[in-house]
């Protein structure tokens, strides 16, 4: 299995050593980019999200009403 | 990667009966390239959706001007990888290692291809359109010259496996096969991820997460492990024992040789000419979401076209042996012209609904045909354009041919790069969603019609633009045969005639390698 070359460099070893060593650094970066972006895992950051949404959608509504009573 | 003719020729001098790999070489050879594609294959259209549709959300960017920027980073990057890929051929050709000249490149190349594929899906949490612009510039030009970076050196390693060129030809085979395979297990991630986050998380919790992209997080991060661990097999089994040449191919001369050669021209402009046929792939995603009801049943969507594609290579095999490729060329880009037109108004007929699911499907296999000819008849024109300059000029520049016809690929493959996200998010009214729990906002009719448009109409008017150039093509019928017989005649003379069987084997290699190059060039699936 393992191409072993006349430096002592062990390709079987560095394959085994790189797997392992970027398994952990996925599972990390997966963690931690889904605990800062999925709301639902705090309370806070869904009921802020939720006043976000709702603040923008009543800023494009009386945006259009203004743009309504401008034309009338 | 135009060296690889070179050391295939090469090669040559080598015993022919001699088997040199082990039986686990030629499977884990596969496996190497399959876990490259099971990233590589789905990254570019996710990547373009997860920017326009996921990745800054919320934010409060303007739509138009999130599509301009998006459609700019992808011909940007698309412009980064033609040049990588020119730069990786000649980084390639100056290593020199104990391990060899290509599998130091997809060894240590994948460790920092996982993690920048990774890096794509995490955006910065800002407001500042400036920070959002330059980070998905950044983030995925280095994507792609990375990419580029394992993936050319990958798809070269079949010229080097071994000197026995029928060993080779089984091995780059299996491998090819082995990679569309790949293509399509990174889309079958995309389907089982959400349904095990289902499963878990319940149907409304799954709808926030996906609003907010976490499936293609969690589906990359997947399919980057997968990747590491079989390209880690490979380099682990795999060996290297044809030395490449030391023949350098200059681009300068590459071009050089293509303006002097008319029908090489020809050929080449044809690949041009077509750039815009591509433009289907990305907008497949968004008939996928609209039509079929998911983002991740693009697979169920080209399923049908890539077997289409498989049909359509058998059938040019079986017209080539009655007509010429000039001919065979541009019947079937009339074909494929006119099924696409033909998908299109039964589309607009039936309307954006359900019940144009079956026939559209059915449909889909039937434009998936003329891929067929895109893929092998180019090839034998090319062939037949090197013995035609053989003939003119006493030498045989096959090196020089395939990297001149390579770059004009690579320029259409950029092209087709900046159009699409052109065509989908700003010529056909793109709704952004605007909520964090809505991944997909609703569209107007008017924006689902030119959806299909970008899938039938647009690539037929590229599909006939492309035959154009083959009018002008020539080396066919009578002139062909004279050169193919002043040919054999020098050989002879020269007692330099090849065994048969060894150079029917020898194109076989070629013509299966060159096919699954283009196919990962044009972002196109399964059989293509």
């Amino acid at each position: 299995m393992a191409n072993k070359d006349k430096k002592g460099f062990n390709a079987g070893v560095y394959a085994i050593a790189a797997s392992i060593v970027l398994a952990v650094v996925l599972v990390v970066l997966t963690i931690f980019t889904v605990a800062t972006k999925y709301t639902a895992f705090s309370p806070e950051k869904l009921a802020q999200a939720m006043l976000t949404a709702l603040f923008r959608r009543a800023t494009a509504i009386m945006h259009t009403k203004q743009l309504l009573f401008q034309r009338i | 990667m135009a060296k690889k003719k070179a050391a295939v020729a090469a090669a040559n001098a080598a015993p022919a009966e001699k088997k040199y790999m082990k039986p686990s070489e030629i499977v884990t050879f596969g496996v190497g390239l399959f876990g490259v594609a099971l990233l590589s294959g789905w990254m570019p259209d996710y990547t373009m959706t997860f920017f326009a549709d996921f990745a800054f959300k919320g934010k409060g960017f303007d739509s138009a001007q999130l599509a301009t920027v998006v459609a700019s980073v992808f011909g940007v990057a698309g412009f980064v990888g033609a040049m990588m890929e020119l730069i990786i051929g000649i980084l390639v050709d100056r290593t020199k290692t104990s391990l060899g000249k290509v599998k130091p490149w997809v060894g240590f190349g994948a460790i920092p291809f996982a993690i920048i594929s990774m890096l794509v899906f995490m955006a910065p949490n800002t407001s500042s359109f400036t920070v959002a612009t330059v980070w998905m510039f950044v983030i995925y030009s280095l994507y792609i010259a990375i990419s580029c970076a394992v993936e050319s050196p990958a798809n070269c390693f079949g010229a080097l496996c071994s000197p026995n060129p029928s060993e080779r030809s089984s091995a780059i085979s299996i491998a090819s096969f082995l990679r569309s395979v790949g293509q399509s297990g990174g889309q079958v991630v995309i389907i089982v991820v959400p349904v095990i986050m289902k499963a878990i998380m319940g149907q409304q919790q799954y709808k926030n997460a996906e609003g907010q992209g976490i499936d293609l997080i969690i589906s990359t991060a997947v399919c980057a492990l997968g990747m590491i661990i079989f390209v880690m097999i490979f380099f682990a089994n795999n060996k290297e024992r044809v030395p490449f040449t030391t023949d350098k191919v200059s681009l300068v001369e590459s071009i050089k040789l293509v303006f002097t050669n008319k029908n090489l021209l020809m050929v080449s402009l044809t690949k041009l000419f077509g750039f815009g046929r591509g433009v289907y792939g990305t907008v497949s995603l968004y008939i996928a979401v609209y039509l079929l009801g998911s983002k991740g049943l693009k697979l169920a969507l080209m399923l049908p076209m890539g077997i289409g594609t498989a049909v359509g290579t058998l059938l040019v095999n079986l017209v080539l042996k009655k007509f010429s490729t000039k001919k065979t060329f541009i019947l079937f880009c009339c074909y494929g012209a006119s099924s696409l037109a033909i998908l299109y108004f039964v589309s607009r007929g039936i309307g954006f609904n359900s019940t144009l699911i079956v026939p559209f499907l059915i449909l889909n296999f039937f434009c998936g045909i003329q891929h067929g000819n895109t893929n092998v008849t180019p090839n034998i024109m090319i062939a037949d354009c090197i013995d035609e300059m053989e003939y003119k000029t006493g030498k045989r520049q096959e090196g020089l041919a395939y990297a001149g016809y390579g770059l004009f690929s690579k320029i259409a493959s950029a092209l087709t790069k900046w159009l699409a996200p052109v065509l989908v998010y700003t010529w056909s009214g793109y709704q952004f969603s605007q909520s964090a729990n809505v991944a997909y906002a609703t569209q107007t009719n008017d924006t689902l019609n030119k959806f299909l448009a970008i899938y039938t109409i647009i690539p037929a008017v590229f599909v006939v633009l492309q035959f154009v150039p083959i009018l002008f093509y020539d080396m066919v019928g009578e002139k062909k045969e004279r050169i193919t017989a002043a040919l054999i005649e020098k050989r002879e003379a020269e007692g330099k005639t090849e065994e048969p069987e060894e150079s029917i084997v020898e194109e076989v290699a070629k013509a299966v390698e060159a096919q699954a190059v283009e196919a990962t060039e044009d972002g196109e699936q399964i059989a293509e």
